[in-house]
């Protein structure tokens, strides 16, 4: 009797198992029938601009007209893993056809040649389209186009009326008007923001809120201070005046000491949710910080960096881009589906619902054309996109060499020990600068056997 | 040994409650993250949520892709599969292999089991691109059956070792009786030994099984595809380093980690045989 | 040993025992020498396309396409550049045209269409590298187009069916080498006939490879083969290595009589390799072959996707300690020590806290063990990832539940991440959490298979609880106790995601364990596979080193 239980229990937890296998390949076959028939788009976005790309694809692959009978098919897939599953997998037919990320990577992908150069397919006109000049010459190489640029993304000042009732907006255009908006009087303000909060005696406030220990944040100052990361000839050389001046400037800013107008320790979401409530009155940072507030919760608005050495500040720009695949398994179908994604309508509501910057002159001409025409579709001032257009001028277009792919981390390393740990700015940049001598050891060591 | 007086008892309960409250404290505050709403931070040590929403795990459970098919209970069947799988074929290798190194001298038996004790040394994490090179040859890329064969090797060594141990603790006489009984060596190792080592397998199963349920680095490297993912791999997308959906991944979390708590709790009585019995014996 | 003097009567008293085996290494031989022979005619070929079509966009560029004489050419276009997007990109326009195919159809004006895209992409890089480039199409019939920049900002293509003629295939080469195996394998006495053979074999081989490099046209040596290219590039010293090793080591194995043991053997434990070999196959396939490759890799350097050996200098890099002061913590010794220190920490935290529970939860009279038990045993069943998260969420500076305890308390935040100590035993205390549940339960087991009439007479005897505990539990628990422990080292030693997750190496790398510090070099680093393949066999040799004295230190108990 016994036995025949076992064997009963084992045939029924068989047949659950091949049950559960057979539902299983069956949902599988479903989502990846017509393959032949799917264009594989893959991205490392999260939260509202996943949300929107979604939805443009969903616009895409529903419209017959558009797609030629093709289906975007999307992969999310982590930003920190991103680019090397990448490049392990598409030398082996694995990858995506299309797919989205920063510019910075671009000479390591070309070196791994994963990308395909796109520049026959679009005409003048269409290049010409591209608006800050800059966003599409981050994509130039060896003169082949290897990405079109979706949105740019570059640093901003954020500020917000607090609950009290001050509003540090005001203060800032008054210094615009008189010329005076410059880093001294901006640390003024922030100084003067930094408190315990009006409206909870138990809080601290803070001035300002960014991310000092990183050096994509870092490069505003480091750049109005007459610096560079990285010099034209592609050498690095991180102890310099304007380096040691800018470091020493963050520290003033958000060093572990009594005066610090930054918060300690601060996260990205830890500085919008400080923000969010107040205890942060302005935040520097990019258009995508917008996606996460709302102008009715609070008012709140964007202004220029400060000013530095009588220039106007000048951080980094970065441009997404959408790449199409060295491997690509239909080219033409991708390049219809990299139009659609770079086109008015895509670039209209990825705007809209995720802030992103529009990067096409026609693109920006309808929206402000919305906007002169009082229309409730106004969203190019209302999303301050107007403000950050025309900070995008004024930017460095951020190096994507292999040199500076290696560079950020021990920059940041440096900065981190400066600031939080209070080490000497010629001590830690030394040690940054020998760090990435040792990083790039690997090539060095090669081209000095050649 | 004598009982303790019940005074010592009360302070025995009372130390237990506190050490297991404080123990239990961070997930309750994950739980309470869950069930709170938005994603801000709460300076607060209260870990009963204030408001209550499910609009978390509703997020979670209904998210889709861009042809609208539901991803969650895809995932989630996903990571059944490749655990219940991963555990089955685990089970089978582990057990053959530990029943030969434990009842058979042959060549080879000692650098065996030493390879599998070294092998644990190597760091996993760094084996995975000569992992993908090979499984791109085997054509097991982009496959639940690739993961399942990766996570039921890697859980292999340990398996082989505790089982062996166990195995080692059953007296041969048993088997030999049934020797003269007349069974096949397969009869002894199915009828004989294998339900004496039930404690064992349990926690063979469960080593297995939780070794599937966890990964998620492999599994985004090897998979290509959304309605491929595992579980875990969904539940890293939600911590980005810019914006990080706290709710959601404290929701995602509380959902991927009730089935293994549920194996722990069921099997939690053979945990404590099992292991120790012959248990991590070398 | 025959003790015969004349060297012939070996051919009449020849011993095929050995038969199988020789076979068997004349196989490998023979396919070893048609991978390296395939490989190097596939460069041949293609670098003779290359050389080909060069000269013949010259020729025809200097001709005109009148009279292409050359059957081997399908098309041939030349191309003028102009400049669009203000100078940056290139724009095509068809200058001459000819297709052999359809004569009369006409090439004329700027290049447009989805037919011509290929022809765009190679004029420009061609163009952009100033260099002449080539691409294999593989069609029917295959074909290879090729080209080349010309004055004033032309470019010359072709495209060509591929009729070169490969290089000849040694057989004649190929054929000697197994001939002369084969007559060692006659005249050789026994014991000594498969490491002759295989040494002769080897060594052919050798010859043979090296003789596609170095035999110059029109010379003697080509019957062995002709190349430009060649041996000691690439995946070919590697496998001559691999088979001369393999084919030596079988013949010293042979010579001393080990392989036939191994053969007997086998035969006799049947049924237990059959056992064994279902989980020798996986784990040798996923398991064993990356770890090879991984300990391969920790000899080579990798830069851009390209590898290249360079002996053991990874190693003295990082054991040199690469240019970096003790107290830096890229120096390996550093690592080491942090390292050393994380596993001792925890598993001394995971024993002490485990074994403790386990003592209070083994008192008869408690009740709701069970509850307790299932209860603590939560934090072993949360994955790990998400335990470090939700720590890493209590050590937050403003948030984090900890620093508000600490405020409350009266003693004020601490900024976790930002000085050593507190960083590391941020990870200490996550992964003593993560950890303790496993110690208690494996103590549970074992406190549950002492006798408890061991006690009882100890307390007769008047015992303190202290002594029992010193006395009987102590000594009895070890047997079970000191497995768990090496295994949790190695764990600990191994742990990664806590610390890469927790703090991350913050601050400045210094909590970085010895595998974060691998990964940060694979990964994070430039990507030094090379260097991190280096760390990862040091953890390897550290592991063993630490599990050898173990037991012999468990020895060292029992014998006491």
């Amino acid at each position: 009797m016994k036995q025949h239980k076992t064997v009963i229990i084992i045939i029924a937890v068989a047949l659950f198992l091949a049950g559960l296998i057979a539902v299983q390949t069956w949902l599988r076959y479903e989502a990846t029938e017509g393959r032949s028939q799917n264009i594989v788009l893959w991205h490392s976005y999260i939260g509202k601009e996943a949300e929107t790309l979604k939805k443009v694809v969903a616009q895409f692959n529903n419209n017959s007209q558009i797609n030629g009978g093709f289906q975007i098919k999307i992969l999310s897939v982590s930003f920190d893993n991103f680019s090397d599953k990448l490049t392990n997998s598409l030398p082996r037919g694995q990858g995506p056809d299309i797919f989205i990320y920063g510019h910075d990577r671009l000479e390591d992908w070309l070196s791994k040649e994963v990308l395909a150069p796109l520049d026959y397919w679009f005409s003048n006109q269409e290049l010409k389209d591209f608006h800050p000049l800059k966003a599409l010459k981050a994509f130039i190489h060896n003169k082949r186009i290897y990405g079109l640029p979706l949105t740019v993304k570059n640093l901003a000042l954020f500020y917000r009326h607090l609950p009290d009732g001050s509003n540090p907006g005001n203060e800032i255009t008054e210094l615009q008007q008189q010329n005076h908006w410059n880093l001294k009087n901006f640390q003024q303000l922030a100084t003067k923001y930094t408190r315990s909060c009006p409206w909870n005696n138990s809080i601290k406030c803070y001035g300002l809120g960014y991310s000092a220990v990183a050096a994509y944040q870092h490069a505003f100052l480091l750049h109005g201070f007459g610096g560079s990361y990285i010099k034209k000839n592609q050498k690095i050389d991180l102890v310099t005046k304007p380096a040691l001046k800018a470091v020493n400037f963050a520290r003033k800013l958000a060093g572990h000491h009594d005066n610090a107008v930054v918060p300690p320790e601060l996260s990205y979401s830890l500085m919008s949710n400080m923000f969010k409530k107040g205890e942060i009155a302005m935040v520097i940072s990019g258009p995508w910080f917008m996606s996460q507030l709302n102008q009715n919760d609070f008012q709140f608005g964007v202004k220029p960096l400060p000013a530095i050495a009588g220039k106007p500040a000048r951080p980094f720009l970065t441009v997404e881009g959408i790449y199409l695949s060295s491997k690509a398994y239909n080219p033409t179908a991708s390049i219809k589906a990299i139009k659609y994604l770079i086109d008015k309508q895509s670039s209209l509501i990825r705007a809209r619902e995720a802030g992103q910057l529009p990067v096409r002159k026609s693109v920006i001409a309808l929206m402000k054309q919305n906007c002169r025409d009082n229309n409730k579709k106004c969203i190019y001032k209302k999303n301050f996109f107007d403000v950050f257009a025309e900070l995008s001028q004024e930017t460095v277009l951020m190096p994507a060499s292999q040199e500076a792919r290696i560079l950020w981390n021990p920059y940041s390393k440096a900065l981190k020990a400066v600031i939080e740990r209070g080490k000497s700015p010629k001590a830690a940049l030394e040690d940054a600068q020998w760090e990435i001598k040792k990083y790039l050891g690997a090539c060095i060591r090669r081209d000095d056997k050649q | 040994m004598q009982g303790s007086s019940s005074f010592k008892i009360i302070i025995k309960h009372l130390f237990l409650i506190i050490f297991t409250l404080a123990t239990l404290y961070p997930v309750m505050m994950v739980i309470r993250k869950s069930f709170s709403p938005g994603n801000t931070f709460q300076r607060s040590l209260n870990p009963i949520p204030e408001k209550v929403t499910l609009q978390h795990y509703e997020d979670v459970i209904t998210k889709t892709d861009s042809s609208g098919r539901f991803l969650f209970f895809r995932q989630l069947l996903n990571s059944i599969v490749v655990a219940l799988v991963t555990t089955i074929i685990g089970l089978f290798l582990a057990s053959t292999a530990a029943y030969a190194f434990s009842r058979f001298r042959f060549a080879g038996r000692g650098i065996g089991l030493n390879m599998f004790l070294i092998v644990q040394m190597f760091p996993a994490t760094l084996l995975m691109i000569p992992l993908y090179v090979i499984m791109d040859k085997l054509n097991l890329l982009n496959s639940i059956a690739g993961l399942v064969l990766v996570y039921s090797t890697t859980a292999i060594p340990f398996c082989v070792w505790m089982l062996k141990g166990y195995f080692d603790t059953i007296p041969r006489e048993i088997e030999e009786a049934a020797w003269i009984d007349g069974a096949t060596r397969f009869g002894m190792f199915w009828r004989v030994v294998l339900p004496l080592s039930k404690p064992a397998l349990a926690v063979t199963a469960l080593f297995s099984f939780m070794t599937a349920w966890n990964e998620y680095i492999l599994a985004e490297t090897f998979l290509n595809e959304e309605t491929a993912y595992t579980l875990p791999v969904m539940l890293q997308h939600y911590v980005g380093s810019y914006s990080t959906s706290w709710g959601k991944f404290a929701a995602g979390s509380v959902m991927v980690s009730l089935p293994v708590m549920f194996i722990f709790y069921i099997l939690q009585k053979n945990l404590v045989s099992g292991l120790t019995a012959g248990g991590v014996k070398g | 040993m025959s003790k015969n003097k004349n060297p012939f009567t070996f051919l009449m008293k020849t011993n095929f025992k050995s038969l199988p085996l020789f076979i068997v290494c004349l196989v490998i031989l023979l396919i070893a020498s048609l991978v390296v022979v395939l490989r190097v005619q596939k460069r041949t070929v293609q670098r003779e396309i290359y050389h080909q079509g060069i000269k013949q966009i010259l020729q025809i560029n200097s001709a005109g396409t009148d009279n292409i004489k050359n059957k081997s050419v399908k098309k041939f276009f030349k191309l003028k550049a102009h400049n669009k997007y203000n100078d940056k990109l290139y724009n095509f326009e068809f200058i001459v045209g000819f297709d052999r195919s359809n004569p009369n159809q006409e090439f004329k004006g700027q290049l447009q269409g989805k037919k011509y895209s290929s022809l765009h992409d190679l004029a420009a890089q061609a163009l952009a590298e100033k260099k002449a480039v080539m691409q294999l199409n593989r069609g029917n019939p295959p074909h290879t187009v090729i080209s080349l920049p010309l004055e004033d900002n032309q470019v010359g293509i072709v495209v060509k069916n591929i009729t070169t003629r490969t290089a000849p295939t040694p057989w004649l080469g190929i054929i000697l080498i197994i001939m002369l195996a084969v007559a060692a394998f006659f005249l050789t006495p026994e014991p000594w006939k498969i490491i002759v053979t295989n040494s002769i074999g080897a060594l052919g081989f050798g010859m043979l490879a090296s003789g596609y490099r170095l035999a110059p046209h029109g010379s003697l040596l080509e019957i062995l083969g002709n190349s430009p290219v060649g041996f000691t590039r690439g995946i070919f010293p590697p496998i001559w290595l691999i088979t001369s090793l393999f084919f030596i080591g079988t013949g010293i194995l042979y010579q001393r009589g080990k392989i036939d043991k191994l053969i007997t053997t086998i035969k006799s434990n049947r049924i237990a390799y059959t056992y064994v070999l279902p989980a020798m196959l996986g784990m040798g396939l996923l398991v064993l072959l990356p770890f090879a490759i991984g300990l391969g890799l920790g000899f080579f350097n990798h830069c851009n996707g390209e590898f290249q050996f360079i002996g053991i200098d990874n190693f003295v890099d990082i054991l040199s300690g690469g240019g970096t002061s003790l107290g830096n913590p890229l120096n390996f010794y550093f690592t080491l020590g942090v390292t050393l220190l994380w596993t001792l920490l925890n598993v001394f935290l995971h024993v002490s806290i485990g074994l403790s529970l386990a003592l209070i939860l083994k008192d008869p009279l408690l009740k709701m063990k069970s509850v307790y038990r299932v209860l603590l045993i939560i934090p072993w069943a949360m994955p790990n990832y998400i335990t470090a998260l939700m720590w890493k969420g209590m050590f937050q500076q403003q948030y984090g539940a900890i620093n508000i305890i600490l405020d409350n308390i009266g003693i004020g935040g601490i900024s976790w991440f930002s000085t050593f100590w507190p960083a590391f035993m941020a990870n200490v205390i996550t992964n003593t959490w993560l950890g303790f549940p496993f110690m208690m339960v494996v103590s549970l087991g074992a406190l549950q298979s002492i006798p408890s009439s061991l006690y009882e007479a100890a307390e007769v005897d008047g015992a303190s609880k202290w002594q029992q505990f010193r006395n009987i539990t102590l000594p009895l628990l070890r047997p079970a106790l000191f497995p768990a422990i090496v295994l949790g080292s190695i764990w600990t030693f191994n742990m990664f995601n806590i610390i890469y997750l927790v703090s991350g190496g913050e601050p400045g790398g210094s909590t970085d364990i010895l595998i974060t510090e691998a990964y940060q070099w694979a990964f994070k680093r430039g990507e030094r596979y090379g260097l991190a393949a280096a760390y990862a066999i040091l953890i390897f040799v550290v592991l063993i080193i630490y599990t050898r004295i173990t037991n012999k230190l468990t020895k060292a108990a029992e014998d006491m």
